[in-house]
């Protein structure tokens, strides 16, 4: 299914789209592991990046060279109409199983 | 600014090949840098790489490969899809040539089987006495001699020097010494069995891992407590409930057995039936000039943590305390620390304890198996090359579209290790059966398992894909180099009905090998038959020899000189024809060194007996009041002085006693003829006596030995009567000549086989691409045997070229080189055994030719021409 959405997808689309236009490699993987207090590499995260990208949820586009990382250009990300409508209907998926749920905590 | 590592980022480009790789470079880099700042340098150059390996093998990185390979401006090198593709074609070409493909995987698979019996044996080699724990830390002292000019490595060391070591040096947590000079007999049926032990310490159990199955490591603190194999407990009690039972030897008294071990791993070079305490062995306890000079069987092993340089620093410098002893008798010692796992395979020390496997007796066996790997190989090419033809279409048509060159090459490379792979497999099946008849044939082979384990397959699997790919080079480029037009309008080949110097070359050294391995059978049979033939000094007819008990020498000789039928009786402590193992040291006041002697001992009338030929003096011995010896020619002729001086006493020293010489014994083969004459010193003392030799008339020799034995009975109620002929117990101390005869026998099967099958080919292919002419020849009024001359022309020119280099090579090889493996005893190298082998080679050279042109003449000549 074209729309599926795994749980570190989901993460890391919401994650991009906490980012703004700041969102790229190294960016997206600190505030992965700030926020979840997981240790992704680098590999995994350019993985995901890329499944999501031929999924259609994710576009880039390289920004202008800097002095900072060798001189070497910044691929950002941005997400897309199709994963802003997928996160959604995740969102009010979730939100409709757990006001059905009798989960409370403690 | 510290950087990235440089190799990690070198690696990475080389990993994502064409892909776009520059913002994740870039990722890597910010990634790194913050690393740098907060955990410093080395965590970041560690986690860069972690990074980079992990990026390199990312569905990212795979992606945007496949990505940029399917742009229209990068040619990508897909290899994973071409090999498949090779593959694939190279299976198809093996099915369409069933007969050649046959003929190279038999041939290969035979070359291949010494080569891997060869692996499997470094692999059995390389875990020999790897099981004792922490292995790697175990060494042995040895000894390097220097006296006068000629070394000597040996891999004993002075016990001495063991204490030194023991007493003086930290970090040596473990150490035993042992001496292996033990061979205590046992009476068991009549048999003597003769058993070999190490007079070792209780610490042997502690620094080498072997496991009891019965009894306590610590009885052995008891002198005459001894620890047995469960092997050598199952062969003399059927049992290993043998705790506190005593073992009677013969030479060494009795001793109470403490312990059984279990069986242990054969891998080990350790070698032994027995284990008795050290304050047994003879020369232990004098420290001082023996303890430093004679040091023959003393092994010394510890364990130590310290890196090897250090002790071999630390072993060097107390070495230092023995110079003066080794000064006297005017030589140097080096001592070497070795390592136990290093022991096999390894340099082949003197005095070597237990099983070696040296480094040239593996390389000539290395040799060997190349000589019979390499011509299977060289016919592989030969036949890739002559069958050209088939495959110019194709190479053709793959150039045209666009294949480069190395597309080819890979293409037949990749066919020749598909062919070595299968011929392995094959291969393996004729290793099983071979590896039992090579244990039989090598002495300590029993100690090799050829086990066939994953690292074995695995070595199996890489010397298969090794010998493809260097096979396939010469053909692979060859074939290559076609021009794809001439490729395509066959103009290739078309009039080369002969076949190329290259080629021939091969052939012939086909032949020549084959030859020599023939010729080698022949040597060593005429060496088997002269040994039957050839007068020893002494004679073998007519005499019976009877192992003796313990028994009355006098009583037994006058109880059987009465008996009808026997001329006489005699008694020595060996069986002349025999391997002698006992040796004693003679001096003498003009010479240095003592000199080492084979010594026997021997009743009075033997020599008369045996009808050996004394030189001078006489040949019976009376015990007067020194002991009386005969000595041989050669230990006359290193004793310069006897003759100078005619009123020499002739009294001199022979171990610890003062013997006087009353005769000379002329030189004769006491010994198998492959061993030289040693020095010998024959002495008379009745309590050694091991063997009665029994003079018989030769009419009715077997009355004559039922006598013999009913008189033995009466004697000797409770021993068992066992006789043998002279003659039948030196014939069979030349066995070890069949076993020459059978590795010869095998080599040159295989590589007769070999050539054969490459000359099979070569036959094939000349003839058929003969046909045209084969059948114009015949329609003009040829008849078959001319044409047969003409087809087997070149075959017997080639074979007559092999035999001129066969021949002073095959006399070089057994005349000059085998001397030094094999005593050449008889004439060497004969006309007969190169005429046999010529007639050999010949035939199976021709009938395959008669075969094959037999197939082409019978053919209507309407038929081959009618193509055109």
């Amino acid at each position: 299914m074209k729309g599926y959405l795994g749980e570190f997808e989901e993460l890391a689309l919401l994650v991009i789209s906490n980012l703004g236009t700041e969102a790229y490699g190294t960016s997206i993987l600190e505030l992965i592991n700030a926020q979840t207090n997981r240790k992704i590499s680098l590999g995994a995260l350019h993985s995901t990046l890329t499944r999501l990208e031929e999924k259609g949820f994710l576009s880039s586009y390289l920004g202008e060279p800097t002095a900072k990382r060798g001189g070497r250009r910044k691929r950002y990300f941005e997400i897309t109409q199709s994963a802003k409508e997928a996160l959604h209907n995740m969102k009010s998926l979730r939100d409709e199983l757990w006001a059905n749920s009798n989960i409370q905590l403690g | 600014m510290k950087s990235p590592p440089k190799h990690a980022e070198r690696f990475f480009k080389w990993a994502s090949g064409q892909a776009y790789n520059e913002d994740l470079l870039g990722d890597l880099h910010e990634i790194f840098e913050d690393t740098l700042k907060h955990k410093g340098h080395f965590r970041a150059r560690w986690e860069y790489w972690v990074e980079v390996l992990k990026l390199s093998f990312s569905y990212a990185i795979q992606k945007r490969k496949s990505d940029s390979s399917y742009s229209n401006y990068v040619s990508g090198q897909k290899f994973n899809t071409m090999i498949f593709n090779y593959i694939k074609i190279s299976f198809r070409n093996i099915k369409k040539q069933k007969l050649f493909t046959f003929l190279n995987v038999f041939g290969l698979a035979l070359g291949m089987s010494i080569g891997l019996l060869c692996l499997a044996m470094v692999s059995d080699l390389k875990r020999f006495d790897q099981f004792h724990d922490e292995a790697d830390k175990i060494y042995r002292i040895t000894t390097e001699l220097t006296t006068s000019g000629d070394k000597d490595h040996f891999a004993s060391s002075p016990p001495a020097l063991a204490d030194l070591i023991r007493n003086n040096t930290q970090g040596i947590s473990q150490s035993v010494a042992i001496n292996d000079y033990f061979f205590p007999t046992v009476e068991s049926l009549g048999d003597p069995i003769r058993m070999h032990g190490y007079y070792t310490e209780p610490s042997f159990f502690k620094l080498f891992d072997f496991e009891l199955q019965r009894g306590g490591f610590s009885t052995i603190e008891n002198p005459r407590s001894i620890i047995i194999t469960e092997k050598l407990a199952q062969k003399l009690f059927n049992t290993t409930d043998v705790i506190g039972k005593t073992l009677e030897t013969q030479n060494h008294g009795d001793y109470e057995i403490g312990g059984v071990l279990a069986p242990f791993p054969k891998h080990t070079h350790f070698k032994f039936d027995l284990i008795a305490n050290i304050s047994l062995a003879n020369d232990r306890t004098e420290i001082g000039a023996t303890g430093w000079t004679e040091f023959g069987s003393n092994y010394f092993y510890f364990k130590s943590d310290l890196p090897k340089k250090e002790i071999q620093g630390v072993v060097s410098d107390l070495g230092k305390n023995g110079e003066a002893f080794f000064n006297l008798e005017s030589s140097q010692a080096e001592y070497y620390v070795q390592g136990i796992t290093e022991i096999n395979p390894g340099p082949n020390y003197s005095d070597g304890l237990g099983v070696i496997f040296g480094y040239d007796g593996l390389l000539y066996f290395i040799g060997i198996s190349l000589m019979i790997l390499v011509p299977a190989c060289f016919n592989y090419v030969n036949m890739a090359i002559a069958n050209t033809l088939n495959r110019t279409k194709e190479i053709g048509i793959r150039k045209i579209i666009g294949s480069p060159n190395k597309f080819i090459i890979r293409q037949f490379l990749v066919e020749t290790v598909i062919v070595c792979v299968i011929s392995m497999l094959l291969s393996t099946l004729l290793f099983n059966y071979m590896k039992v008849e090579f244990t039989s044939m090598l002495i300590g082979a029993e100690a090799l398992t050829f086990e066939i384990t994953g690292e074995v397959l695995v070595m199996f699997l890489g010397f298969a894909i090794v010998t493809g790919l260097i096979t396939g080079v010469v053909p692979a480029i060859y074939l290559s180099r076609i021009a794809p037009i001439a490729a395509l309008s066959k103009r290739i080949n078309e009039n080369k009905v002969s076949i190329s110097g290259f080629r021939k070359g091969l052939l012939v050294f086909q032949f020549v090998l084959s030859l020599s391995f023939m010729i080698g059978i022949g040597v060593v049979l005429r060496q088997y038959t002269h040994t039957t033939s050839y007068d020893p000094g002494f004679s073998k007819a007519n005499k019976v020899i009877v192992p003796l008990q313990t028994q009355d020498i006098d009583l037994l000789a006058n109880e059987m000189k009465a008996v009808n039928g026997i001329e006489n009786i005699s008694f020595s402590s060996n069986i002349p024809g025999l391997p002698l193992s006992r040796s004693n040291y003679f001096f003498s006041e003009d010479k240095a060194d003592s000199i080492r002697t084979r010594e026997i001992f021997i009743s009075q009338d033997l020599v008369d007996q045996m009808d050996m030929k004394m030189i001078w003096g006489e040949q019976s011995l009376t015990d007067v009041q020194f002991e009386q010896v005969l000595i041989n020619e050669k230990l006359l002729s290193l004793l310069n002085n006897i003759e100078n001086d005619p009123r020499d006493s002739l009294i001199r020293i022979l171990g610890d006693k003062q013997v006087q010489i009353v005769g000379i014994v002329a030189d004769y083969n006491h010994e198998p003829l492959n061993q030289r004459i040693e020095p010998m010193v024959m002495r008379l003392d009745e309590t050694k006596f091991n063997f009665a030799i029994v003079e018989i008339t030769p009419s009715n020799p077997e009355s004559t030995v039922a006598k013999m034995e009913t008189v033995w009975n009466k004697l000797n109620p409770d021993s068992q009567f066992s006789p043998k002929y002279l003659e039948t117990i030196v014939a069979q101390s030349y066995d070890f000549m069949f076993t020459a005869m059978k590795i010869f026998g095998f080599l040159a099967l295989v590589s007769i086989t070999i050539s054969s099958l490459g000359l099979l080919g070569m036959v094939i292919y000349s003839t058929e691409n003969r046909r045209k002419e084969v059948a114009i020849r015949k329609i003009l009024g040829a008849n078959a045997m001319t044409l047969f001359g003409n087809l087997s022309g070149m075959f017997l020119k080639l074979w007559l070229i092999a035999l001129l280099i066969a021949m002073p090579g095959a006399y070089l090889f057994y005349d000059h080189l085998f001397v030094s493996i094999y005593n050449k005893f008889s004439g060497g190298v004969h006309f007969t055994e190169v005429l046999i082998s010529s007639i050999i080679t010949l035939s199976i050279g021709l009938s395959a030719i008669l075969w094959q042109s037999n197939r082409i003449i019978r053919i209507n000549p309407a038929l081959n021409l009618r193509k055109e």
